[in-house]
């Protein structure tokens, strides 16, 4: 962990859940030297699975 | 093994840390050549299977031979390759890792061919298990978790990077920027907020095809307006570079005329000599046409002691009257002939009268002589009463040539002399430079305008898209979120903006961290006298360095060149710690030859503070900057943990000689009179 991180963190503490990780997660996808078009592609699978943990979540609830 | 220089199996140990032992630093010591370099190549190799360090930009990775060259020769002799490999030992928290990375060379047909063959990981953990790794993308991965890739540039300074931090030019600059961004994250950050936007267009252009009615229009709006937006942030970006460049080239430019200045004035009085010396030579041709037309009457005056003569000779014989004769001779004829005078009396031979006409006839000239006697005597008689007149413009005029020739002679000579203090031709164009900047400067006042136009329209388009993102997030809500695309579209465009939230004050607030650090790190390593005059370092928006005096004015192009050096490294401690861990840094330290251009304070300095700043520290030292006064003071501290020579043997291969401090202090040069 560094500066720079935390600092990354701190301001991400604003944001909803889902938009903080999300948004993080990017971040860190984007440090590793792989292309923008890799990332996104990473980026979508990640809110797929979001938005369809989203969906069984309320699910669960209707039941 | 086999590792560059040194061949067969050597190894180093780093001085532990300071948690450990108190002594966390490692000295290794060597002239040029010896491989000082070659010890932090290998580390670089091995963690990250780099074969270049940013001091090899110039070199391509061909070029650049990792296998010893002795080993491959005698392996290649023998139809063999040589092995080589870089292993390391390190600990990370209470965790042991060893990594090991090989590669084999041979020489084919003249040429060096080299390949890395593998590389492996064992971590072992604080339960004593331990995990074998051989996937390079994993051991990528692991590596870059404990020491990131992005801060190795930052871990070896030498003397060129440390002049590159303060006098780059812009393409270093940039290049300096584009490191620091990647090692703060900055870049991370840019990248996410591009990989965000691509997404979000990815999606935008799904949702148009399926949507309808207002939804639709709104997101073909969006999708519009983002275009837009993305084409003039491109175009804003293109103008500030050439603003930038112009602003760089007038400052060269004001240079270049300030050193031109004192010449301004020459180049004026020359174009003055040289018109005057035209002026000169036409005045001049002039006065020889003068004399030119002169050339008959002048000519005669050369001989004037004959014309008097002949002159008093025509006239002795005009006032006689034998110029012209009082009688002609047809007259004469006629009176022989008739023998009867012009009375009209008869004339008799033998008489007076006849012997005077004889006497007569015999003085008589030819009448055609006669006049060109008197045409003669006329001209003389002219030539003789002007002579003085002639004579008196004659000297005037050679006067007037002499005074002109001199008047160029010394023209020439002030134009020869002027041109010699001018000296060379860039200086010559002075005259030239205000021309040149004047037309950057209209370039860059049209750029700034643009820029300021292109700048409105984006924040149009801005208020504007944010009108059209709260209309679709109210249709959305309105449509009950069912819909799945309408959620990954307002998750993502969420997403992106606070990405580009957290970018723009990130940023900010990363230079004012750095600035803060190296502020305090430069006040602990400055001599005391040295950094009266010294105000505050800052952080430029390019991430290029300047430092202020302490009335707060831009000094950096007067500061000394060992000042520079500790501003640099100030910079990069700060650099490295901002980066890295929270107190100290986890990345060990390694420093080439820093001292060269510092002076006994500053050594002084950097020896008994930086060890406190670091985990580790490794110094890599020639015999000329690190002598039993370094030595001293290193050990003053109590933080000189290890001590290795490196030197040549009888083969010319480098052997690494681990000796104790005592012993090592034994080998060192006396310091030089005054310390």
């Amino acid at each position: 962990m560094n500066d720079a991180d935390d600092l990354i963190k701190e301001k991400l503490e604003e944001y909803p859940d889902e938009v903080r990780k999300l948004a993080y997660e990017v971040v860190k996808l984007s440090a590793r030297g792989i292309s923008d078009v890799a990332v996104a592609e990473q980026m979508e699978s990640m809110v797929k699975r979001i938005i369809k943990n989203r969906g069984a979540q309320i699910d669960t609830l209707k039941a | 093994m086999n590792f560059r220089q040194f061949k067969g199996v050597q190894s180093i140990s780093f001085a532990p840390e300071k948690s450990s032992s108190g002594r966390n630093v490692t000295v290794i010591f060597g002239q040029n050549g010896r491989g000082k370099t070659g010890i932090f190549r290998a580390i670089m190799f091995c963690l990250y299977g780099e074969h270049k360090l940013s001091q090899d930009e110039d070199i391509s990775a061909k070029e650049l031979l990792l296998v010893n060259t002795a080993a491959v020769r005698e392996a290649s002799e023998k139809g063999n390759h040589a092995e080589a490999y870089a292993a390391l030992i390190f600990k990370h928290g209470e965790d042991r890792y060893e990594l090991k990375r090989s590669l084999i060379g041979i020489d084919k047909n003249g040429e060096r061919i080299e390949q890395v063959e593998s590389v492996v990981l064992f971590h072992t953990s604080q339960d004593g298990n331990t995990s074998i790794y051989k996937d390079p993308d994993d051991i990528r991965i692991r590596v870059n978790e404990i020491l990131d890739e992005n801060v190795k540039d930052y871990f070896l300074f030498d003397g060129e990077k440390i002049q590159r931090l303060t006098l780059a030019s812009l393409e270093q600059r940039r290049e300096i920027a584009r490191g620091i961004r990647n090692l703060l994250k900055v870049n991370a950050l840019e990248k996410a907020i591009k990989s965000s936007a691509i997404l979000r267009r990815q999606i935008a252009q799904e949702i148009s095809k399926k949507a309808t009615g207002e939804y639709a229009r709104i997101v073909a709006s969006i999708s519009k307006a983002e275009e837009n937006k993305s084409v003039l942030t491109e175009a804003a970006v293109r103008l500030e570079e050439n603003i930038s460049l112009a602003k760089i080239e007038k400052k060269k430019i004001d240079k270049k005329m300030e050193e031109c200045k004192e010449i301004l004035h020459l180049v004026q009085e020359r174009k003055e000599a040289e018109n005057r010396l035209v002026a000169l030579e036409e005045e001049l041709k002039n006065y020889y046409g003068e004399i030119k037309g002169k050339t008959g009457k002048l000519s005669l005056l050369l001989l004037s002691s004959t014309v008097d003569k002949v002159f008093e000779r025509i006239d002795h014989k005009k006032k006689k009257g034998e110029i012209p004769a009082e009688m002609r001779s047809d007259l004469i004829e006629k009176i022989l002939q008739e023998m009867r005078c012009i009375c009209g009396r008869e004339i008799h031979r033998k008489t007076e009268e006849f012997a005077a006409i004889i006497a007569w006839k015999n003085k008589l000239t030819d009448s055609v002589l006669d006049d060109a006697a008197l045409d003669v005597w006329r001209f003389l008689s002219s030539l003789r009463s002007n002579r003085d007149d002639t004579r008196d413009a004659a000297e005037a005029l050679l006067q007037k040539c002499a005074v002109c020739q001199n008047e160029i002679e010394k023209s020439r000579a002030k134009i020869g002399s002027l041109n010699s203090l001018i000296g060379g031709s860039e200086r010559k164009d002075a005259a030239d430079l205000e021309s040149v900047r004047e037309k950057i400067e209209q370039d860059q006042v049209r750029s700034e305008a643009e820029l300021l136009k292109i700048k409105d329209q984006m924040k149009h388009i801005q208020d504007e898209l944010q009108v059209l993102i709260e209309q679709r997030k109210k249709l959305e809500k309105d449509e009950n979120l069912k819909n799945e695309l309408i959620q990954r579209a307002s998750l993502i465009e969420d997403t992106h903006s606070a990405l580009q939230a957290v970018f723009d004050s990130f940023t900010a607030e990363i230079k004012q961290k750095i600035a803060a650090e190296a502020n305090y790190f430069f006040r602990e390593l400055i001599a005391s006298e040295s950094g009266k005059a010294l105000g505050k370092i800052i952080v430029n928006e390019d991430y290029s360095l300047q430092i202020t005096d302490r009335w707060n004015n831009h000094f950096l192009a007067n500061i000394s060149a060992g000042q520079r050096q500790i501003m640099s490294i100030s910079f990069i401690v700060a650099l490295a710690k901002v980066a890295s861990a929270d107190k100290i840094l986890e990345m060990p330290l390694f420093m080439d030859t820093p001292f060269g251009r510092l002076s006994f304070e500053h050594r002084k300095n950097i020896l008994q503070k930086v060890p406190k700043l670091c985990a580790q520290w490794v110094l890599l030292v020639t015999d000329t900057e690190f002598r039993k006064t370094e030595a001293e003071l290193l050990e003053s501290g109590g933080c000189w943990g290890n001590f290795y020579m490196l030197s040549n043997d009888d083969h010319g291969v480098t052997q690494i000689k681990g000796m104790t401090i005592s012993d090592a202090r034994l080998i060192l040069s006396d310091a030089l009179g005054g310390e």
